[in-house]
Protein backbone atom coordinates (compact mmCIF):
# COMPACT_ATOMS: atom_id res chain seq x y z
CA UNK A 1 0.00 0.00 0.00
CA UNK A 2 1.10 3.50 -0.91
CA UNK A 3 1.67 6.25 1.38
CA UNK A 4 -0.11 8.99 -0.86
CA UNK A 5 0.29 11.31 2.19
CA UNK A 6 4.31 10.44 2.43
CA UNK A 7 4.59 10.78 -0.92
CA UNK A 8 2.67 14.10 -1.48
CA UNK A 9 5.71 15.41 1.18
CA UNK A 10 8.74 14.45 -0.31
CA UNK A 11 7.49 15.94 -3.97
CA UNK A 12 6.48 19.52 -2.05
CA UNK A 13 9.70 19.03 0.53
CA UNK A 14 12.00 18.54 -3.01
CA UNK A 15 9.54 21.51 -5.01
CA UNK A 16 9.98 23.75 -2.14
CA UNK A 17 13.23 23.24 -1.46
CA UNK A 18 14.76 24.11 -4.59
CA UNK A 19 12.13 26.99 -5.16
CA UNK A 20 14.08 28.45 -1.76
CA UNK A 21 17.73 27.78 -2.97
CA UNK A 22 16.59 30.17 -6.25
CA UNK A 23 14.54 32.92 -4.30
CA UNK A 24 17.14 33.37 -1.61
CA UNK A 25 20.51 32.05 -2.88
CA UNK A 26 23.24 30.41 0.09
CA UNK A 27 25.34 33.51 1.70
CA UNK A 28 28.25 31.33 1.20
CA UNK A 29 29.40 28.78 -1.60
CA UNK A 30 27.05 27.97 -4.47
CA UNK A 31 23.96 26.61 -4.91
CA UNK A 32 25.30 23.16 -6.48
CA UNK A 33 27.82 23.29 -3.17
CA UNK A 34 24.60 23.17 -1.06
CA UNK A 35 22.60 20.51 -2.86
CA UNK A 36 26.31 18.57 -3.16
CA UNK A 37 26.11 19.17 0.84
CA UNK A 38 23.06 18.32 1.76
CA UNK A 39 22.35 15.59 -0.63
CA UNK A 40 24.61 12.90 0.80
CA UNK A 41 24.10 13.75 4.22
CA UNK A 42 20.27 13.63 3.76
CA UNK A 43 20.53 9.75 3.02
CA UNK A 44 22.77 9.44 5.49
CA UNK A 45 20.44 11.04 8.22
CA UNK A 46 17.43 9.19 7.07
CA UNK A 47 19.10 5.50 7.36
CA UNK A 48 20.69 6.45 10.65
CA UNK A 49 16.96 7.94 11.76
CA UNK A 50 15.54 4.90 10.79
CA UNK A 51 18.17 1.91 12.14
CA UNK A 52 18.38 3.87 15.75
CA UNK A 53 14.67 3.87 15.52
CA UNK A 54 14.45 0.36 14.88
CA UNK A 55 17.38 -0.71 17.40
CA UNK A 56 15.26 1.41 19.97
CA UNK A 57 11.78 -0.94 19.06
CA UNK A 58 12.55 -4.18 17.60
CA UNK A 59 16.01 -4.57 16.45
CA UNK A 60 15.37 -8.16 15.01
CA UNK A 61 13.67 -6.27 12.05
CA UNK A 62 16.46 -4.74 11.02
CA UNK A 63 17.45 -7.49 8.93
CA UNK A 64 14.57 -7.14 6.83
CA UNK A 65 14.85 -4.35 4.24
CA UNK A 66 11.15 -4.29 3.65
CA UNK A 67 10.99 -3.09 7.16
CA UNK A 68 13.82 -0.58 7.00
CA UNK A 69 12.19 0.92 4.48
CA UNK A 70 8.99 1.66 6.51
CA UNK A 71 9.81 5.31 7.53
CA UNK A 72 6.46 6.35 7.95
CA UNK A 73 6.39 3.97 11.21
CA UNK A 74 9.45 6.08 12.90
CA UNK A 75 12.98 7.50 13.04
CA UNK A 76 14.85 8.87 15.53
CA UNK A 77 15.33 12.93 14.44
CA UNK A 78 18.52 13.48 16.55
CA UNK A 79 20.14 10.23 15.69
CA UNK A 80 19.13 10.97 12.19
CA UNK A 81 20.69 14.90 12.29
CA UNK A 82 23.82 13.80 14.29
CA UNK A 83 25.09 11.13 11.39
CA UNK A 84 24.03 13.85 8.71
CA UNK A 85 25.94 16.21 10.40
CA UNK A 86 28.93 13.83 10.70
CA UNK A 87 28.89 12.80 7.45
CA UNK A 88 28.86 16.10 6.14
CA UNK A 89 31.80 17.14 7.94
CA UNK A 90 34.00 14.27 7.07
CA UNK A 91 32.34 14.52 3.01
CA UNK A 92 33.52 18.39 3.08
CA UNK A 93 36.61 18.10 5.26
CA UNK A 94 38.79 19.13 2.50
CA UNK A 95 36.74 21.68 0.85
CA UNK A 96 38.13 25.38 0.15
CA UNK A 97 35.56 27.25 2.35
CA UNK A 98 35.57 26.00 6.05
CA UNK A 99 33.38 23.65 6.65
CA UNK A 100 31.56 24.74 9.43
CA UNK A 101 31.27 28.07 7.29
CA UNK A 102 29.50 26.26 4.32
CA UNK A 103 27.47 23.97 7.11
CA UNK A 104 26.22 27.09 8.83
CA UNK A 105 25.18 28.41 5.36
CA UNK A 106 22.89 25.59 5.18
CA UNK A 107 21.12 25.67 8.19
CA UNK A 108 18.70 27.93 7.42
CA UNK A 109 17.81 25.42 4.01
CA UNK A 110 17.41 22.47 6.86
CA UNK A 111 15.14 24.99 8.56
CA UNK A 112 13.08 25.69 5.80
CA UNK A 113 13.28 22.02 4.60
CA UNK A 114 11.77 21.10 8.21
CA UNK A 115 9.23 23.80 7.91
CA UNK A 116 8.12 22.42 4.90
CA UNK A 117 7.52 18.65 6.33
CA UNK A 118 6.05 19.93 9.43
CA UNK A 119 3.36 22.19 7.24
CA UNK A 120 2.47 18.62 4.79
CA UNK A 121 0.91 17.52 8.22
CA UNK A 122 -2.53 18.32 6.21
CA UNK A 123 -1.89 15.84 3.89
CA UNK A 124 -0.41 13.03 6.04
CA UNK A 125 -2.36 12.04 9.17
CA UNK A 126 -3.79 15.14 10.23
CA UNK A 127 -2.44 18.35 11.78
CA UNK A 128 -3.30 17.16 15.79
CA UNK A 129 -3.05 18.80 18.64
CA UNK A 130 -4.31 19.82 21.84
CA UNK A 131 -8.09 21.03 22.33
CA UNK A 132 -8.61 24.18 21.02
CA UNK A 133 -11.11 26.77 20.12
CA UNK A 134 -9.52 27.80 17.08
CA UNK A 135 -7.63 25.50 14.49
CA UNK A 136 -8.69 22.54 12.51
CA UNK A 137 -10.92 19.51 13.09
CA UNK A 138 -9.01 16.66 11.91
CA UNK A 139 -11.03 13.66 9.95
CA UNK A 140 -12.17 11.52 12.98
CA UNK A 141 -11.99 13.89 15.71
CA UNK A 142 -15.12 15.75 17.18
CA UNK A 143 -13.87 19.12 18.45
CA UNK A 144 -11.42 21.69 17.29
CA UNK A 145 -7.52 20.93 18.07
CA UNK A 146 -4.64 23.36 17.72
CA UNK A 147 -2.52 22.19 14.77
CA UNK A 148 0.58 21.83 16.59
CA UNK A 149 2.75 20.77 13.14
CA UNK A 150 1.59 24.31 11.59
CA UNK A 151 3.08 25.97 14.56
CA UNK A 152 6.16 24.09 14.65
CA UNK A 153 6.46 25.03 11.10
CA UNK A 154 6.32 28.50 10.81
CA UNK A 155 8.75 28.55 14.04
CA UNK A 156 11.24 26.87 11.78
CA UNK A 157 10.46 28.71 8.96
CA UNK A 158 10.45 32.05 11.00
CA UNK A 159 14.02 31.01 12.58
CA UNK A 160 15.19 30.01 9.14
CA UNK A 161 14.60 33.66 7.85
CA UNK A 162 16.19 35.02 10.65
CA UNK A 163 19.58 33.61 10.33
CA UNK A 164 19.64 34.12 6.91
CA UNK A 165 19.16 38.07 7.21
CA UNK A 166 21.71 37.69 9.76
CA UNK A 167 25.12 37.01 7.64
CA UNK A 168 27.38 38.90 10.82
CA UNK A 169 26.36 35.57 12.96
CA UNK A 170 29.67 32.97 13.46
CA UNK A 171 28.89 29.88 12.11
CA UNK A 172 28.79 28.35 15.70
CA UNK A 173 26.45 30.56 16.74
CA UNK A 174 24.39 30.25 13.60
CA UNK A 175 24.40 26.23 14.26
CA UNK A 176 23.82 26.58 17.36
CA UNK A 177 20.59 28.81 17.05
CA UNK A 178 19.70 26.29 14.42
CA UNK A 179 20.01 23.13 16.73
CA UNK A 180 18.61 24.90 19.81
CA UNK A 181 15.76 26.58 18.33
CA UNK A 182 14.56 23.13 16.68
CA UNK A 183 14.72 21.36 19.78
CA UNK A 184 13.13 24.07 22.28
CA UNK A 185 10.21 24.03 19.19
CA UNK A 186 10.00 20.05 19.05
CA UNK A 187 10.48 19.58 22.57
CA UNK A 188 7.36 22.45 23.11
CA UNK A 189 5.86 20.29 20.29
CA UNK A 190 5.85 16.93 21.96
CA UNK A 191 4.48 18.02 25.47
CA UNK A 192 1.44 19.62 23.33
CA UNK A 193 1.19 16.47 20.87
CA UNK A 194 -1.42 13.59 21.85
CA UNK A 195 0.72 10.67 23.31
CA UNK A 196 -0.03 7.38 24.80
CA UNK A 197 2.31 8.20 28.11
CA UNK A 198 5.67 9.87 28.47
CA UNK A 199 7.12 9.91 24.67
CA UNK A 200 11.03 8.92 23.75
CA UNK A 201 10.41 12.64 21.55
CA UNK A 202 9.36 14.52 24.64
CA UNK A 203 12.78 13.44 26.71
CA UNK A 204 15.31 13.81 24.11
CA UNK A 205 14.36 17.22 22.58
CA UNK A 206 14.32 18.07 26.18
CA UNK A 207 17.42 17.23 26.44
CA UNK A 208 19.11 18.53 23.13
CA UNK A 209 16.99 21.67 23.81
CA UNK A 210 19.18 21.87 27.13
CA UNK A 211 22.52 20.35 25.66
CA UNK A 212 22.69 22.96 22.80
CA UNK A 213 23.44 25.84 25.11
CA UNK A 214 25.50 24.22 27.28
CA UNK A 215 27.96 22.88 23.95
CA UNK A 216 27.70 26.35 22.71
CA UNK A 217 29.14 27.85 25.74
CA UNK A 218 31.73 25.27 26.10
CA UNK A 219 32.64 26.02 22.41
CA UNK A 220 32.77 30.16 23.55
CA UNK A 221 35.32 29.40 26.37
CA UNK A 222 37.54 26.92 24.13
CA UNK A 223 37.45 29.73 21.61
CA UNK A 224 38.28 32.60 24.00
CA UNK A 225 41.48 30.63 25.75
CA UNK A 226 42.85 29.69 22.12
CA UNK A 227 42.65 33.69 21.55
CA UNK A 228 43.94 34.32 24.59
CA UNK A 229 46.79 32.05 24.35
CA UNK A 230 47.73 32.63 20.81
CA UNK A 231 47.61 36.35 21.76
CA UNK A 232 50.06 35.67 24.96
CA UNK A 233 52.19 33.02 23.01
CA UNK A 234 52.69 36.15 20.14
CA UNK A 235 53.49 39.00 22.81
CA UNK A 236 57.07 39.42 23.18
CA UNK B 1 -5.54 6.86 4.84
CA UNK B 2 -7.77 8.10 7.51
CA UNK B 3 -11.40 7.98 7.33
CA UNK B 4 -14.74 8.97 9.34
CA UNK B 5 -17.18 7.83 11.00
CA UNK B 6 -19.35 4.88 10.11
CA UNK B 7 -22.50 2.75 11.06
CA UNK B 8 -23.03 1.81 14.94
CA UNK B 9 -22.59 -1.62 15.78
CA UNK B 10 -25.84 -3.11 17.91
CA UNK B 11 -27.22 -6.38 18.52
CA UNK B 12 -27.12 -8.77 21.16
CA UNK B 13 -23.77 -8.77 23.04
CA UNK B 14 -21.04 -11.28 24.08
CA UNK B 15 -17.83 -10.88 25.62
CA UNK B 16 -14.25 -10.54 24.15
CA UNK B 17 -12.64 -14.18 23.96
CA UNK B 18 -9.63 -14.27 27.05
CA UNK B 19 -6.20 -12.89 26.28
CA UNK B 20 -3.40 -15.66 24.99
CA UNK B 21 -6.34 -17.75 22.98
CA UNK B 22 -6.19 -17.57 19.06
CA UNK B 23 -10.23 -18.50 18.46
CA UNK B 24 -11.56 -18.15 14.96
CA UNK B 25 -14.68 -15.91 14.75
CA UNK B 26 -16.96 -14.60 11.80
CA UNK B 27 -18.90 -12.20 11.10
CA UNK B 28 -21.33 -12.76 13.72
CA UNK B 29 -19.09 -13.49 15.81
CA UNK B 30 -17.03 -9.90 15.63
CA UNK B 31 -20.31 -8.24 16.02
CA UNK B 32 -21.43 -9.61 19.03
CA UNK B 33 -18.36 -8.70 20.60
CA UNK B 34 -18.10 -5.26 19.05
CA UNK B 35 -21.43 -5.05 21.13
CA UNK B 36 -20.68 -7.24 24.00
CA UNK B 37 -17.80 -4.12 24.26
CA UNK B 38 -20.22 -1.26 24.46
CA UNK B 39 -19.67 0.70 27.55
CA UNK B 40 -16.21 1.44 26.73
CA UNK B 41 -13.90 2.59 23.44
CA UNK B 42 -13.13 -0.49 21.51
CA UNK B 43 -9.61 -0.39 19.60
CA UNK B 44 -9.99 -3.29 16.64
CA UNK B 45 -6.87 -3.75 14.45
CA UNK B 46 -7.06 -5.70 11.54
CA UNK B 47 -2.99 -7.81 10.95
CA UNK B 48 -1.08 -10.19 9.89
CA UNK B 49 2.01 -11.65 11.00
CA UNK B 50 3.42 -11.18 7.52
CA UNK B 51 3.19 -7.73 7.37
CA UNK B 52 5.58 -5.41 7.63
CA UNK B 53 3.47 -2.33 9.17
CA UNK B 54 1.29 -4.35 11.24
CA UNK B 55 5.07 -5.27 12.92
CA UNK B 56 5.74 -1.84 13.21
CA UNK B 57 2.61 -0.64 14.77
CA UNK B 58 2.68 -3.73 17.08
CA UNK B 59 4.18 -2.61 19.79
CA UNK B 60 2.40 0.86 20.07
CA UNK B 61 -0.76 -0.93 20.19
CA UNK B 62 0.20 -3.28 22.73
CA UNK B 63 1.30 0.09 24.97
CA UNK B 64 -1.63 1.22 24.47
CA UNK B 65 -3.73 -1.67 25.78
CA UNK B 66 -1.42 -1.23 28.98
CA UNK B 67 -1.94 2.46 28.92
CA UNK B 68 -5.69 2.46 28.74
CA UNK B 69 -6.50 -1.00 30.28
CA UNK B 70 -9.79 -0.88 32.02
CA UNK B 71 -10.92 1.70 30.01
CA UNK B 72 -10.59 1.27 26.28
CA UNK B 73 -10.84 -2.21 24.65
CA UNK B 74 -8.73 -3.46 22.32
CA UNK B 75 -9.61 -6.68 20.03
CA UNK B 76 -6.68 -8.16 17.10
CA UNK B 77 -8.15 -9.45 14.11
CA UNK B 78 -5.90 -12.12 12.62
CA UNK B 79 -6.57 -11.64 8.65
CA UNK B 80 -4.93 -14.36 5.80
CA UNK B 81 -2.76 -16.16 8.20
CA UNK B 82 -1.21 -18.76 9.54
CA UNK B 83 -2.85 -19.35 13.38
CA UNK B 84 0.61 -20.43 14.49
CA UNK B 85 2.55 -17.63 13.05
CA UNK B 86 0.00 -15.07 14.28
CA UNK B 87 0.30 -17.07 18.02
CA UNK B 88 4.17 -16.07 17.74
CA UNK B 89 3.88 -12.79 16.77
CA UNK B 90 1.42 -11.81 20.02
CA UNK B 91 3.91 -13.25 22.42
CA UNK B 92 6.75 -11.53 20.48
CA UNK B 93 5.01 -8.18 20.68
CA UNK B 94 3.91 -8.63 23.70
CA UNK B 95 -0.20 -7.81 22.87
CA UNK B 96 -1.85 -8.72 25.88
CA UNK B 97 -5.49 -8.45 24.80
CA UNK B 98 -7.80 -10.58 23.09
CA UNK B 99 -7.31 -11.48 19.13
CA UNK B 100 -9.32 -13.78 16.74
CA UNK B 101 -9.03 -15.39 13.65
CA UNK B 102 -10.81 -14.04 10.89
CA UNK B 103 -12.67 -17.09 9.95
CA UNK B 104 -13.69 -17.95 6.68
CA UNK B 105 -11.97 -14.16 5.20
CA UNK B 106 -15.92 -12.42 6.45
CA UNK B 107 -15.01 -9.71 8.79
CA UNK B 108 -12.13 -7.92 6.99
CA UNK B 109 -14.72 -7.31 3.94
CA UNK B 110 -17.10 -6.56 6.45
CA UNK B 111 -15.45 -3.50 7.86
CA UNK B 112 -13.95 -2.50 4.45
CA UNK B 113 -10.67 -3.67 4.98
CA UNK B 114 -8.19 -2.63 1.82
CA UNK B 115 -4.77 -3.07 2.93
CA UNK B 116 -3.41 -4.15 6.65
CA UNK B 117 -3.39 -3.10 8.67
CA UNK B 118 -5.70 -1.20 9.24
CA UNK B 119 -7.21 0.08 12.97
CA UNK B 120 -11.11 0.47 13.37
CA UNK B 121 -12.02 2.23 16.39
CA UNK B 122 -15.13 2.12 17.64
CA UNK B 123 -17.05 4.68 20.31
CA UNK B 124 -18.53 3.45 23.69
CA UNK B 125 -21.72 3.54 21.70
CA UNK B 126 -20.39 0.75 18.86
CA UNK B 127 -20.57 3.67 16.45
CA UNK B 128 -17.17 3.45 14.11
CA UNK B 129 -15.70 6.78 14.86
CA UNK B 130 -12.84 6.34 12.71
CA UNK B 131 -10.47 4.04 10.47
CA UNK B 132 -6.96 4.69 9.58
CA UNK B 133 -5.29 2.10 7.05
CA UNK B 134 -1.85 1.18 6.42
CA UNK B 135 -0.34 1.58 10.16
CA UNK B 136 -1.84 3.99 13.08
CA UNK B 137 0.28 6.72 14.22
CA UNK B 138 0.91 7.53 18.22
CA UNK B 139 -0.48 10.95 17.76
CA UNK B 140 -3.71 9.50 15.40
CA UNK B 141 -4.46 6.88 18.35
CA UNK B 142 -3.85 9.00 21.26
CA UNK B 143 -6.20 11.71 19.60
CA UNK B 144 -8.72 9.37 18.94
CA UNK B 145 -8.80 7.31 22.42
CA UNK B 146 -8.92 10.61 24.04
CA UNK B 147 -11.51 11.56 21.80
CA UNK B 148 -13.72 8.78 22.28
CA UNK B 149 -13.20 8.52 26.34
CA UNK B 150 -14.36 12.22 26.41
CA UNK B 151 -17.71 10.92 24.75
CA UNK B 152 -17.88 7.98 27.36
Amino acid sequence: MIDTGLVVTIVIMAVGCSLLLRLAPPLEGDRDQIYDLATGPLFVGIIAARLVAMAFDDLGRALHLRDVLLFRSGMEFWAGLAAALGFAAWRWRSNPLPSLKLMAAVVPYGLWSYALYEGTCLVRDGCLGPRSPVGLTPIGLSHRVFPVGLGVAAAAFMTGFFLRRSPSLRPVTVAAIGVGSLATVRAMASVWLPAIGPSRIQRESIAVAVLVPFAWAVAFLLRHRDSAATAHSASP
Amino acid sequence: MVRGGGPVIDGPGRPLPAVGTMTRANRADFTAMIAGARGHPIVVNVWASWCPPCRAEAPLLARAARTYAGRVAFLGVVSRDDPAAASRFVTRYGLDYPNVVDSGDVIAPFLGVRGLPTTFIFGSDGRLRVSVSGGISEQRLAAQISDALGDA
